[in-house]
């Protein structure tokens, strides 16, 4: 009975996020009945597809978030985990340095970084989970590596640019808002499909596979499915932290640890964070915006810290 | 209903089973027996699909073990060994709805009753102690609706009153035709329900036999090289217990 108080909540707290985001602004606009021909387009060209690619985008990353926490039985796993966003940041940042200031190209050199890290981690997919994670890790503080030289490297004026990237940012995402929705959907779709699968799998993969579960098939189709659905996030958005790690938790806390009840929570969930984090980081010191990952940990941590206290104390 | 032909067992280097050939029968009970490492666990690991073998097959009910697939192997057969992860929040009774898909509530709430834990159904599985956790173990193994059982030490961590209720489950199985392989390593216990031992020694060896064959006395010490004394008849045959002083 609790559970469907929360899920409408979830859905008013979506609605009114949804409204706060297209209202609030340098300049407040009713999103029902916008004004003169200014306000249209603001509502319509600006804050609708940042809304949407904020939802999308936040709701893909704590899919992959949950996704990673069970195929590495790792409950601090989150979409980085295995070095994406490193390989994407130097995808982008390399990009920078060839075309500079060209957002297209920076999109595409994410993309195709992140990719890289994904192929690259995947050749140790044979090692088991624990092999990977720590494959994952080292990886990951390889790719800090090369950042690290090439932000050295990189001209003054692109830096402002690359760490901007880094931390997160939904103004100039170039991937468009249809792809990123329909890919959300797909996502929830896939994971409403595995959800028995990856319940049994919660259980231990010696476990799962006597209930009848194909661990190594699920884990192949979960690592390039969380994969896949990161580097798209980390395409449109950059480097966006803590909506992975704090927000499956969270929704395992109010909505418990099946996954048919639990991921389309936290695909809503997800994104609800991120418009909420990118409403607060477009508005707090307009006309400057602060990086979307910085608010996405101070508004989630404190969530997600009170919750677990909260409901372990009861328990 | 189960036929292990040629079965070669190693760890890295080390032979633990070889050549094992046996056949088990529905509505029978096999007691594994053996000292630590000698491969009991794995033998059982290996029967229910999640362990391969060196050599040799496993056919259960005439179909080849190794051609089935995991769905199919679920089936026929349930495994029941560590106690499972619990890092994320699955309750009681989720863990018992896992064990059956679709299971009757009243089915699900008769399986906790046994098992004392109806007062457990909601709290979370980290949230209990290892006897608890075995005990929804058992619980959820009651809800697989499959021919062959294959439990790994079903009474470690139990307190004496649910490791009666332990065994009682299994001896019900033989009155339901479930063939049921069990590791244990309470000889007790083992005479309590034994139709038929296997002996594992370690080196490849293995012994197969009726139950009072092999529950002696001049047979298990020299394999657990302990004293053992004779404290009554159980089930037809000897029950010992070590001499620990």
């Amino acid at each position: 009975m609790r559970a469907w108080w929360y899920w409408l909540l979830l859905v008013l707290l979506m609605l009114m996020l949804g409204l706060a985001g297209l209202g609030i602004g340098e300049k407040w606009i009713n999103p029902f009945s916008p004004g003169n021909g200014v306000e249209q387009t603001i509502l319509w060209e600006l804050r609708w597809p940042r809304l949407l690619t904020a939802f999308a985008v936040g709701g893909l990353l704590a899919l992959a978030g949950a996704w990673f926490q069970v195929l590495l039985g790792n409950p601090l796993a989150e979409p980085y985990v295995l070095g994406v966003a490193g390989s994407a940041s130097v995808g982008a940042v390399s990009s920078l340095m060839i075309w500079s200031a060209s957002t297209v190209a920076m999109s595409l050199g994410a993309f195709a970084g992140a990719w890289l890290g994904i192929f690259v981690v995947m050749r140790f997919a044979r090692l088991g989970t624990s092999g990977m994670l720590l494959a994952g890790v080292v990886l990951a503080a390889f790719w800090a590596a090369v950042l690290a030289l090439l932000l050295a490297l990189l001209p003054e004026r692109g830096l402002y640019q690359a760490f901007s990237w880094m931390m997160g940012n939904l103004s100039h995402s170039d991937v468009p808002v249809s792809l990123l929705l329909v890919s959300w959907a797909l996502a929830l779709a896939a994971g409403i499909w595995l959800a028995h699968a990856l319940d049994c799998l919660l259980l231990g993969p010696r476990h799962a596979e006597s209930l009848g579960v194909n661990v190594g098939l699920l884990r192949q189709r979960l690592l390039w499915l969380a994969s896949a659905v990161t580097a798209l996030a980390v395409t449109a958005a950059g480097t966006i932290g803590f909506v992975g790690l704090v927000v499956p938790h969270v929704m395992r806390l109010l909505f418990g640890s099946r996954h048919a009840r639990m991921l389309p929570a936290t695909a809503l969930g997800g994104g609800m964070l991120l418009v909420l984090s990118d409403t607060v980081a477009r508005t707090i010191v307009a006309p400057a915006e602060l990086p979307v990952g910085v608010l996405t940990a101070m508004i989630g941590v404190p969530v997600f810290l009170w919750l677990l206290v909260h409901r372990r104390g009861r328990a | 209903m189960l036929e292990l032909r040629n079965l070669r067992l190693a760890r890295g280097a080390r032979e633990l089973i070889r050549d094992l050939g046996i056949k088990l029968f529905a509505g029978e009970t096999c007691v594994v027996l053996g000292s630590n490492g000698v491969g009991k666990s794995t033998l059982l690991m290996t029967l229910a699909g999640l362990h391969a073998a060196k050599e040799g097959s496993i056919l259960v009910g005439g179909v080849e073990l190794a051609c089935m697939g995991s769905r199919q192997r679920s089936r026929l057969l349930a495994w029941c060994g560590d106690l499972p992860a619990d890092e994320f929040g699955l309750t009681v009774r989720d863990r018992l709805d896992l064990a059956a898909e679709a299971c009757e509530e009243s089915r699900l709430l008769e399986a906790a009753r046994r098992f004392d834990l109806l007062d457990l159904l909601d709290r979370d599985m980290a949230g209990l102690s290892a006897g608890e956790r075995q005990r929804c173990e058992l619980a959820a193994l009651m809800l697989r609706d499959v021919p062959v059982w294959l439990l790994d030490e079903p009474c470690a961590h139990l307190d004496l009153r649910h490791q009666k209720d332990a065994l009682s489950l299994i001896r019900e199985q033989k009155a339901l035709g479930r063939l049921v392989v069990v590791v244990l390593h309470d000889l007790v216990q083992a005479a309590c329900v034994a139709d038929r031992v296997l002996l594992l020694d370690g080196n490849g060896g293995w012994r197969f036999d009726e139950a009072g064959r092999l529950l002696r006395r001049e047979v298990l010490e020299p394999l657990y090289q302990a004293r053992l004394s004779s404290c009554g008849q159980g089930k037809g045959h000897q029950v010992l217990i070590p001499d620990f002083s």
